[in-house]
């Protein structure tokens, strides 16, 4: 964190609700982004107008519920907050919900797209590793950045399967306002922790942040992504924004990866995350998805080199009308590449997921495995799950199975419980919290398991 | 219900209530009745071997006792300690101190065993046990040859059947029942682990526990020495006396008692080859995926 956010005033056009080209200009400006990148940030703003809204008919968004969307209503930015001296000097509605209680290598928080707070460790710094906002990256950092930003989610992204239309990252791509930027040098090892914190606090406000990530050459990283925001005041449109975060994990190098959201109740979103692997590099990925009243969630990951391996684990809990939509991707580009994902989820009151998951195996990726699952607990009669697993296979001699499973508690494991004593609410609430276990005991830091154990359990609720 | 010949009843005499009394007792599944009429009564410090052939009705007994919600109970009085079992829930009967060692016991993914064995021994003698939990545990770990290992395993997940019946056996170490019903826990079982499992119970056995040993083997009788033994033909004990019946029906097997029960002009309703009802509604795999899958492809 050596750059100061200038403190030049928020223009004008960002004020006003909806999006338009001038916004997405003056905001490049306002950040002070080099030319570079506000070309990117026009390409962004072109494919914005070009890919049409997605509807029920657009494949891949049929079971998505957008009618939280209030378009003309959401400003794109509001101003940046002033720095706070420490963590706990930072609001207590943000430091309420942050587990803090293990140590990390760096912390940066962001306040609708500013830096809050931040710091990282001086001995990571010493060896070469870079963690700042993204603006001050784009700036300082372009040797590192040209070749990465907007590249693996590109300004018009025109994705294959699983088709996603592109659409809100295109918009992130026009307004992104934020994000983080991590680089590890080569055969550099960090396994303290390094933490963003994405806190969308203006309801009124778009929150956009684009973060990207580099594991270089024989590296090991431990990222933790977190993304939280206010509350909708009574009779608002929900808060809206769209995330995305480009990973890229060179050859020989490891990321242990977890992203949380816990948005708030009335908060609408996107999250478009993708990794890609570099040769025998491998990616340990946790997606915890618990907040939003709807909220879409793009995780993929592209198998790019030689005997490479991703695992990719996933939990969400609905409850009252949350509606989860969550889209995976574990693309086999090259041979003898291993993917591995299981997304549990648990929908009571009347949550709905729609869970859409592809494995896709290129020609040419012969020895790979790919395994995938999907398994949800329905609470109860009212919620719904919707699982569709994918299979594309264009190559011989691989391994592939998929497998989606949607039921009620097993009563089988509720009364073996209940005869060793334990009565049925408690019987239950352990069956439930077990079947979060082999998703959250993949998390890479012990303390941060518990605190998403209590978050699962507080969902629960008095069975 | 016509009594088999009763020799002396192990129970009663001296005019206490058993701690287990079951009195005329039927049971169905689906509406179909398995069991037509049992009395038994189990006191502390009595072990009594119930001998069948398959599909007789062994474990739908043991099940109904524990009241799984698939057996219903037609007919007829269960009490624990003067209390009617009938009325209790699963988990009010545990408490009281009535265990089954499962034939078949469920795997639960996700649910550590060690947190799971706190958690059950907490509920049956409240928060003051949990201070003497772990010392007990190694102990009873060392008891059935169990490495420390196991309390971080699944319940159940990927144990050898060997695995999952000590692990049923720890369990009964561990929450002390004042009456424990053991079903078919020696099928599945190495010689070692039959060991191991046999010195287990024989370790808990004393005045203050009863063991219901469900079995069709003599083997585990050999181990652990019955003081009584019923055998159950066709949902009903048609012969009760000391431990030398198990070695005849060791000997000349089920026919001779056939014979008998006929002779006395009743009927015996027997199994249809190869198979115990309840077998074959509780297969094993089952448990291995608790949901309703589908689409499930292999390559």
């Amino acid at each position: 964190m050596t750059t100061l956010v200038r403190t030049t005033e928020l223009p004008a056009t960002l004020l006003e609700a909806g999006f338009s080209e001038a916004a997405s200009r003056a905001l490049g400006e306002w950040r002070d982004d080099p030319d570079w990148v506000r070309a990117l940030r026009a390409h962004g703003w072109e494919a914005w107008e070009d890919i049409p809204m997605p509807g029920k008919t657009t494949e891949g968004w049929r079971r998505s519920d957008l009618r939280f969307l209030a378009l003309d209503r959401v400003r794109p930015a509001t101003a940046l907050p002033e720095r706070a001296a420490g963590f706990d000097a930072l609001p207590r509605a943000l430091t309420e919900q942050v587990d803090m209680s293990f140590a990390a290598g760096g912390v940066l928080v962001q306040r609708d797209g500013g830096t809050a707070y931040g710091e990282i460790v001086d001995d990571l710094r010493e060896q070469g590793v870079i963690f700042t906002d993204l603006h001050t990256a784009l700036r300082e950092h372009r040797d590192l950045l040209e070749a990465h930003f907007m590249q693996l989610v590109p300004a018009r992204w025109q994705p294959g399967p699983p088709s996603n239309a592109g659409k809100f990252e295109a918009l992130n791509a026009a307004f992104f306002n934020g994000g983080s930027f991590v680089y590890v040098p080569p055969n550099t090892t960090v396994t303290l922790p390094v933490r963003s914190i994405f806190w969308a606090s203006d309801p009124a406000a778009g929150f956009f942040p684009r973060s990207v990530v580099i594991v270089d050459r024989g590296a090991r990283l431990v990222y933790l992504d977190e993304y939280r925001s206010v509350e909708a005041p009574e009779g608002a449109p929900a808060v809206f924004g769209s995330g995305v975060v480009e990973l890229y994990i060179k050859d020989g190098a490891r990321l242990d990866y977890v992203t949380t959201q816990e948005w708030s109740p009335s908060t609408g979103g996107f999250l478009t995350q993708r990794v890609t692997l570099g040769r025998d590099a491998y990616v340990n990925w946790v997606v915890v998805a618990l907040g939003g009243l709807c909220s879409r969630l793009t995780a993929d990951v592209l198998l790019q080199g030689k005997g490479t391996k991703a695992d990719l684990l996933g939990l969400a809990f609905g409850e009252r009308t949350q509606v989860f939509d969550i889209h995976t991707l574990q693309d086999h580009l090259s041979p003898y590449t291993d993917s591995d994902q299981l997304f549990k989820t648990a929908l009571r009151d009347r949550a709905r997921l729609a869970y859409e998951g592809l494995i896709y195996i290129r020609p040419g990726s012969y020895g790979s495995n790919g395994y995938q699952a999907n398994k949800n607990l329905l609470l109860d009669d009212t919620a719904k799950a919707d699982s569709i697993p994918m299979l594309q296979i264009h190559d011989n001699d691989v391994r592939c199975t998929h497998s989606s499973a949607t039921g009620p508690v097993d009563e089988h494991h509720v009364h073996y419980l209940m005869t060793r004593g334990l009565p049925r609410p408690q019987a239950e609430r352990m069956v439930i919290q077990g079947h979060f276990e082999p998703v959250i005991g993949r998390i890479a830091v012990e303390e941060l398991k518990d605190t998403i154990r209590d978050a699962v359990d507080r969902r629960i609720g008095d069975r | 219900m016509a009594a088999a010949e009763t020799l002396e009843r192990p129970v009663g005499t001296d005019g206490r209530v058993p701690t287990l009394q079951i009195e005329g007792l039927h049971v169905a599944i689906d509406g179909h009745e398995i069991i037509h009429g049992i009395d038994l009564a189990v006191n502390k410090g009595e072990v009594h071997a119930i001998l069948g052939p398959n599909g007789s009705g062994k474990s739908t007994l043991a099940y109904a006792l524990m009241g799984n919600p698939r057996y219903e109970i037609t007919e007829g009085t269960v009490t624990f300690n003067g209390e009617d079992v009938l009325e209790m829930e699963p988990d009010e009967r545990a408490r009281a101190g009535l265990f089954l060692c499962f034939q078949y016991p469920t795997s639960i993914p996700g649910v550590q065993m060690g947190n799971f064995l706190r958690l059950a021994v907490k509920a049956r003698f409240g928060d003051k046990a949990v201070k003497t939990f772990r010392r007990e545990l190694q102990e009873k770990l060392r008891l059935l040859k169990m490495d420390q290992s196991y309390m971080q395993r699944y319940l159940n997940e990927g144990f050898s059947g060997g695995e999952k019946k000590k692990a049923e056996i720890l369990q009964m170490a561990m929450l002390k029942p004042e009456i424990a019903i053991m079903d078919e826990t020696d099928s599945g079982l190495d010689v070692d682990a039959f060991k191991v499992v046999a010195d287990g119970v024989n370790a808990m056995r004393g005045a203050d526990r009863g063991f219901v040993v469900i079995t069709h083997y003599n083997r585990m009788l050999e181990y652990i020495k019955p003081d009584f033994v019923h055998v159950l033909i066709g949902g009903k004990i048609v012969k009760e006396d000391g431990p030398e019946l198990a070695v005849q029906v060791d000997q000349h097997g089920y026919g001779p008692i056939i014979e008998e029960v006929r002779a006395r002009g009743e009927e015996v309703e027997l199994p249809e080859e190869g198979g115990a009802t309840y077998a074959r509604e509780e297969p094993a795999a089952r448990h291995h995926d608790p949901f309703r899958s589908h689409g499930r492809t292999a390559i």
